[in-house]
């Protein structure tokens, strides 16, 4: 399988977790970090060349767009837009440092996986 | 697994290695910090015993475990990064697999590194001990005691960890960074506190919930926290090398 479908497959996975711990109720950070974990694993265990740049990419990418999705499309969003000046630094703010630790916590799960599950390794 | 070959690894990695003189001088760093710590330390610490402790005896061993819990991490991480990795990184690994097992190896190395700190933490124990004695304070062997197994658990399942991460390393700078930043999700698994189930995933949580056990207070009711924490740490340290024993197994070296 190609790289980049590989990549498409781990966003969609994390969208997917995503959307999954949304509905049960599980919080940002616990849900985030297994997420990452998970694509990290999948990915680290499928690609056989620069695993962990290819998990850094994709948590990131399935992050950034499951929060602007959240952001758009529910009430939360919409308060945190009509509230405008001071809450939206700070929503884009915690957004960006979620987004930037989970990723580097995928990219340690793809290491790992890659080094033990790995054939190519 | 063969014990004769884990203690041909741990004699040369002890007596024999390279690295050795970094150990000693790193350890020695530590012991000169744990010194520091107690001399002017406790002295900070009386300042405010005032307001946060209601008792007059100045607890020397607290002073070093929090010397150990701040920076015993990092110590460990500069000494155990490259123990296997280096091995490696210079190709010499295939000699020693050839000759012993790849589990004795692995468990030769972990026991060595834990020996040394075992080393080190006896120093500053004993150093604890002379400070008490020269101060005309009464001697808490007891206190020493649960310091000195409180650290050796504590720094043993980072041992475990660094080791594991240096298996899968290819090289030592990898080794390097990755334990770096393993040891960064530990902190932020640490901080996250409260009702989070993360923090129990990091060492810190144990090693900071041992602190009860030195403060003076309260030594007659922590005994089943303290040794439910060295447990803990414990099964972290075996979960650990277990994982370090199943990653030599599978790796094309």
């Amino acid at each position: 399988m190609k790289t980049r479908n590989i990549l498409l497959i781990g966003v969609g996975i994390g969208l997917g977790l995503f959307g999954l711990f949304e509905f049960f109720s599980v919080s940002f950070t616990e849900g985030g970090i297994l997420g990452a974990i998970l694509i990290g694993l999948f990915i680290g265990k499928t690609i056989d060349k620069h695993p962990l740049r290819y998990a850094f990419f994709s948590v990131c990418v399935s992050h950034l767009l499951a929060f602007t999705l959240l952001f758009l499309f529910t009430e939360d969003g919409k308060l945190v837009l009509q509230e405008g000046d001071i809450l939206l630094p700070f929503f884009l703010g915690y957004v960006l440092l979620r987004t930037l630790i989970n990723s580097i916590i995928g990219t340690f799960g793809a290491f790992v996986s890659f080094n033990i599950l790995n054939k190519q390794s | 697994m063969n014990f004769l070959e884990i203690r041909t690894i741990l004699e040369d990695e002890l007596f024999q290695s390279s690295k050795s003189r970094y150990s000693w001088f790193f350890g020695g760093i530590f012991i000169f910090l744990s010194l520091i710590a107690i001399k002017y330390g406790t002295k900070i610490y009386t300042l405010y015993s005032f307001f946060f402790l209601k008792f007059e005896g100045v607890p020397y061993s607290l002073i070093s475990y929090l010397l150990v819990l701040a920076l015993g991490p990092f110590f460990v991480l500069i000494i155990a990064f490259d123990s296997i990795s280096s091995e490696i990184e210079t190709g010499s690994i295939r000699y020693i697999i050839s000759k012993v097992q790849r589990s004795s190896f692995i468990l030769g190395k972990g026991v060595s590194l834990f020996l040394g700190f075992t080393v080190v933490l006896s120093g500053i124990a004993f150093i604890c001990l002379i400070y008490q004695y020269f101060a005309d304070n009464a001697i808490q062997f007891e206190k020493i005691f649960f310091f000195w197994l409180g650290s050796l658990f504590y720094l043993g399942s980072f041992i475990s960890i660094f080791l594991f991460i240096s298996t899968l390393s290819a090289n030592n700078k990898i080794s390097f960074v990755m334990s770096l930043v393993f040891l960064g999700i530990l902190i932020y698994f640490y901080l996250q506190g409260g009702e989070s189930l993360l923090k129990y995933l990091s060492p810190y949580s144990y090693g900071i919930d041992n602190l009860k056990i030195l403060k003076e207070s309260q030594i007659k009711t922590e005994f089943t926290g303290f040794f439910k924490n060295l447990f803990f740490l414990f099964l972290y340290t075996l979960s650990f090398l277990s994982l370090s024993l199943f990653a030599m197994k599978r790796r094309d070296l």
